[in-house]
């Protein structure tokens, strides 16, 4: 275990020592109903296709997969397997189907019901496929040789090839399993009407605005705690702070951060800070002059003044950053926090050394969403006082990756976050649409060959402590090379009414909330 | 009269063809396409060739085109892009909200705008003449988010009369038949229902009946003031006929054609265009949907969403036309 | 007709009548003078940030606050007329140039003209001008100019189904019957007839649609598509301090009210200068 990763458990022991003290450790209750506001709310819950993280949320409360995400120490938990061998070779996955188990709809869950599920993207035959559905690219098919239940209780998944993160990618919102009944009875909208097998079902769903979800009586773990959970859609941040404000709503992630100071003296609001997950990076363009020069991209790094940035664009709601991991994440090298220092003298004279004609002009793209348009003229400013001639790129979130897609951007600031614990998920961000369609365009890197070879080794490779010294080398590659700039690691403030207990401060930083073990106090 | 509406219907498709066609061509000039928006994060190049190919985005723009208006003549909207939900069943969903919305913001503009025009007039005060003048171009000015915020602070925040945002209240429980809640709850006999459905639309309402109410009233106004000026009417009031009376026949009526186009355009402007308030308030209209569907490049959402707001808008001005020639004998013989 | 009134009575009169305008007219002279002098004007460098004195309410040294980054939002404000009044008066001198020249073309020589012109306009109103100003940012890019297009291009269809309507009824009336059938040509009769009588409506019309343009360019800012952030511009101040509403109010507050008052006050003058234009009006005395 890394020691920031024990520090910031120790921080989060404290804190709900501390939140469990103030609450006079209360006994969970049952009932009530919780009013989450999302930033929006899909047209649909196919789990084939992306509907915001308002149907994320939806996914993940109702649904279930073969497993669940441990985003406090990593790894899988049980889900609607309970256990699960995989061979030494990495290739035979066997899991075992918890018994009794059954889909809202009153069907059993059975192996053959979990594996149609699975399959539907790649089984034309089926009556609710679609084409086009594009999110089960992250459920690793192409890599599945077969996949059978042998009994009612036993699923097979043979690979082609090892993939350290086959396990986890069931634990995404897109590995939730199906009713097969609903599959039948709705065809190509059964995301209209969806029955899976988690902790609560969809009572009501009014596509665009919410979805009123009851509790599961049914569900293995048992009945959770709360009769009733509506998640609505609300994207205007004034008005999801208005909902707060006016105790609409008990539970958002998405209320403007400046407002977090007065709301800590709320005497019905509280505010809880999530886990750091989500990284901020720009990503430099080492395909186009003038990322192209290590020295320029150096000259970015050091210009950049962290903390204020992460003080006025983030209102303090971020960590310094090391890396392209996360101090959570498996093989973090926290060795890079020193390279993400500022320096300005020191990023002036790199930008002199490159021989380039000062100032030097660089283009800066950003979302015109959330506190991006802040963050960028803060970089800009930075980039401005040590010899660059910043113009800056204000696109409309289809713009902006259409022109990453298409390899336009110079430097491009973003995010991402984790969906599992596992640090593929953003090493690939360099592998994704065959590197040519990612911010950093890294095949223009002479160590792109290097970086490749590591970012498939990591996947490819079974073993936990050999991943994470891979990890590691890629970490420091990356920091040698330096296509991505680090900004910070996010810890997204959670607020919620006074009222609501146990909130899981891990996944749902990652825009994974779990509401399970949620409770309501009287 | 039907020779003139026959030749309105005839215009119809040419002006449906005409909207969707652009619409057509605006998406594929806009940067960014809708594979590339979300689905850039998730899947590798050749997975986003393969969903390219699934939709047709690799083919020339002039095939693209007649597939879709193919498609479009035999009725098919198609698949939402990014969701996979047919249009229809979105159009459905989308647009019933929004015309009950615009329903009321015109009851309520109007309603204000004349009852203020008229006071205004009978009771004969600058003061209440710059107030109506002040509030129809704050209406117009002021920005509607900027609006709706101040006004869910006092209504929702401060007061606790209105709800913030939402068509109903989270949770209500509801029968859906036709999506039209006036239509529905009423049938279903849900007065629970009905009250917070009600209660939820005031805000948005009013915040969109703003833009129009002023207007109204200075076009009342205006035509009151003209009307008391007109020979005919004092004659009339010569005659001893009873003022009340004789103001509100000639000038209501006088009044009428420029309110009815008037609030004709606001009604096609409200059905697509209330993008603002809808997105403020968080109400489930066509405007939230379609500026979600541009921002996203969902090239068939916005194809089949402003092809329905295009169809609605034509036929209100339609109607507008038709009322006027009832109202107005002189355009009877007019040669359009 | 009342034409035998004195000088001084009418002076009087003129004054009683055109003193909201006559305010108006000096409310908006002093914006225009502060806007065009901001850089001597303003006390701070608008762009200047301080984070450390964030969100400082108003005070003696900062009489309207400062904003999310440390900045004077006095001199935001003092600064931010530019854009958004340039953008919105240009957009609306175009509109109103190419839709009074299609409505008058459609409604005075009517016919196919009038038929393929109006179902032109038709089309362009039946999609959504938010919308249709969108479209056009997304494709064009961020920035005031394309800003300004967008706005413009989706106003020019309400002149001219305005013009259009007026022009219709205006070829009715009995002096313009009676000039055609003196035999003045066509030209003599937009000029002389139709024009005089179509403006007094096509200024108010045009005061109000500044109105509806600077709203506009607001909500491009709100939905993140309209000038540089940073720029000090009402609109965009206005846009981007909507979710400060709660936590610094004096933020967006400011920068609103201005925005109020100059919108109102270049409609006033905009009634003033019809009251004035209008022949019936003048001829009735009102």
């Amino acid at each position: 275990m890394s020691k920031m990763r024990f520090f910031f458990k120790l921080l989060v022991v404290l804190l709900l020592l501390f939140v469990l003290g103030t609450a006079s450790a209360q006994e969970p209750q049952y009932g009530g109903t919780l009013v989450f506001g999302a930033e929006s709310m899909g047209d649909s819950f196919d789990i084939g296709f992306w509907h915001g993280f308002g149907g994320v949320h939806v996914i993940d409360t109702i649904g279930e997969g073969l497993v669940r995400a441990d985003f406090e120490n990593g790894g899988a938990l049980p889900g609607l397997a309970e256990s699960w061998e995989i061979s030494e070779d990495g290739l035979t996955y066997t899991f075992h189907i918890r018994a009794g188990m059954s889909f809202h709809d009153g069907e059993p869950v059975t192996a053959g019901a979990i594996v149609r599920s699975m399959t539907r993207p790649i089984n034309p035959e089926d009556p609710s496929y679609i084409e086009g559905m594009y999110m089960y690219g992250n459920q690793g098919t192409s890599n599945w040789e077969s996949i059978e239940a042998t009994d009612d209780h036993t699923i097979v998944l043979q690979l082609l090839q090892p993939n350290a993160t086959q396990l986890l990618v069931f634990s995404r919102p897109d590995g939730a399993i199906i009713s097969p009944k609903a599959m039948d009875e709705y065809g190509t909208e059964v995301g209209l009407n969806m029955s899976m097998a988690g902790p609560y079902k969809i009572e009501r769903f009014t596509p665009g605005q919410e979805a009123v979800l009851a509790a599961n009586e049914n569900y293995w773990a048992g009945r959770p705690y709360i009769d009733r959970i509506v998640i609505r859609a609300y994207p205007d941040e004034a008005g999801i702070l208005a909902a707060l404000e006016a105790g609409e709503i008990d539970m958002t992630l998405y209320a403007p951060f400046t407002s977090v100071p007065r709301l800590q003296n709320s005497d019905h609001i509280r505010v809880e800070v999530g886990a750091p997950l989500v990284d901020l990076f720009a990503g430099a363009n080492v395909s186009l002059a003038p990322l192209d020069n290590l020295l320029v991209r150096q000259a970015v790094n050091y210009a950049l003044d962290r903390e204020t940035l992460i003080e006025a664009g983030l209102n303090g709601f971020a960590q310094m950053p090391a890396s392209l991991l996360g101090p959570l994440d498996l093989g973090f090298d926290a060795s890079g926090s020193e390279i993400s220092s500022y320096d300005p003298e020191r990023a002036r004279a790199l930008l002199e050394e490159s021989g380039l004609d000062l100032p030097v002009a660089l283009e800066v793209a950003y979302e015109n969403n959330r506190f991006w348009p802040q963050m960028a003229e803060l970089i800009a400013a930075d980039l401005e006082a040590v010899g660059f001639d910043v113009t800056l790129d204000r696109l409309d979130a289809g713009s902006f990756w259409g022109k990453v897609g298409d390899g336009q951007t110079q430097l491009s600031i973003n995010q991402r976050s984790t969906f599992v614990p596992d640090p593929h998920d953003k090493a690939i961000l360099m592998a994704r649409a065959g590197a040519e369609g990612s911010q950093t365009q890294h095949q223009a890197l002479e160590a792109a060959e290097a970086i490749d070879a590591l970012i498939s080794a990591g996947i490819s490779t079974v073993d936990t402590m050999e991943r994470e010294a891979i990890y590691q080398e890629l970490q420091s590659l990356l920091l040698e090379q330096l296509p991505y700039i680090y900004i910070g690691y996010l810890t997204p403030p959670i607020f919620v009414n006074q009222r609501v207990q146990n909130v899981e401060t891990f996944g749902t930083a990652g825009g994974r909330i779990n509401l399970r073990e949620v409770w309501l106090a009287e | 009269m039907f020779a003139y509406l026959l030749k309105r219907l005839i215009w119809l498709p040419v002006v449906l063809w005409a909207v969707s066609s652009l619409t057509f061509l605006a998406l594929r000039i806009v940067p960014g396409n809708p594979i590339q928006t979300v689905r850039n994060q998730v899947m590798d190049k050749s997975q986003l060739a393969q969903v390219e190919a699934v939709w047709g985005l690799n083919r020339p723009v002039s095939e693209q085109y007649l597939n879709f208006l193919s498609q479009l003549v035999r009725g098919d909207l198609g698949l939402a892009m990014s969701s996979g939900v047919p249009i229809r069943r979105m159009i459905f969903e989308r647009m019933p909200p929004t015309i009950e919305l615009a329903i009321v913001s015109l009851i309520l503009s109007t309603g204000i705008g004349v009852l203020s025009g008229v006071a205004s007039v009978a009771i004969r005060s600058r003061a209440i003449d710059y107030s109506i003048r002040t509030a129809s171009i704050l209406g117009l000015s002021l920005p509607l988010f900027w609006v709706g915020i101040m006004l869910i602070i006092i209504f929702s925040v401060n007061l606790r009369w209105t709800p913030t945002s939402g068509r109903i209240g989270a949770g209500v429980a509801y029968e859906v038949i036709t999506n039209f809640m006036f239509y529905d709850l009423v049938a279903t006999g849900n007065w629970e229902a009905f009250g917070s459905f009600l209660r939820h639309l005031i805000l948005p309402g009013v915040t969109i009946g703003l833009t129009s109410a002023g207007f109204v009233a200075r076009l009342t106004r205006s035509a009151m003031l003209e009307v008391m000026n007109s020979d005919y009417v004092r004659t009339a009031r010569a005659k001893g006929l009873y003022e009340r009376s004789v103001i509100w026949k000639h000038a209501m009526r006088n009044a009428m054609l420029p309110i009815i186009t008037l609030q004709g355009l606001q009604f096609g402007a409200i059905l697509g265009g209330a993008v603002i308030t809808e997105r403020v308030f968080a109400y489930p209209g066509m405007g939230a949907w379609l500026l979600d569907g541009i921002l996203e490049r969902d090239y068939s959402v916005v194809q089949g969403g402003i092809i329905f707001v295009a169809l609605a808008y034509v036929l209100m001005n339609l109607l507008v036309d038709i009322l006027y020639r009832v109202i107005d004998p002189r355009l009877r013989y007019s040669k359009t | 007709m009342r034409a035998q009134t004195n000088m001084r009575s009418r002076i009087g009169a003129a004054w009683r009548r055109y003193d909201i305008a006559l305010a108006g007219s000096c409310v908006f002279g002093f914006v225009l003078l502060v806007t065009i002098l901001a850089s001597v004007v303003a006390p701070y460098d608008p762009m200047a940030r301080n984070i450390k004195n964030r969100f400082a309410p108003p005070s003696p040294e900062y009489a309207f606050g400062t904003d999310q980054l440390g900045r004077d939002v006095f001199s935001r404000v003092i600064h931010g007329g530019r854009p958004i009044l340039g953008a919105s008066f240009t957009a609306v001198v175009c509109a109103l140039a190419a839709g009074t020249i299609i409505g008058v073309a459609a409604g005075y020589l009517g016919g196919w003209l009038d038929t393929v012109l109006m179902r032109l306009m038709d089309i362009m109103l039946s999609f959504p001008s938010i919308l249709l100003a969108i479209l056009i940012v997304a494709t064009l890019g961020v920035g005031l100019l394309n800003v300004t297009v967008a706005i413009g291009f989706s106003m020019a269809p309400v002149f001219a189904r305005l013009t259009r309507s007026i022009v219709i009824t205006l070829v009715h009336e009995e002096y313009v019957a009676a000039a055609r059938s003196l035999g003045a040509t066509d030209r003599h009769i937009v000029w002389q007839h139709i024009l005089p009588n179509l403006m007094p409506p096509i200024i108010v019309q045009a005061s109000a649609m500044l109105a509806v343009a600077v709203g506009a360019a607001s909500a491009l800012n709100f939905i993140g598509l309209g000038v540089e952030p940073g720029t000090p511009d009402w609109g965009m101040m206005v846009a981007e301090g909507q979710r400060l509403i709660f936590d610094a109010p004096h933020v967006p507050l400011f920068p609103g009210l201005v925005i109020t008052v100059t919108v109102l006050s270049v409609n006033y003058m905009g009634d003033g200068l019809r009251d004035h234009l209008d022949p019936k009006l003048r001829r009735q005395g009102v």
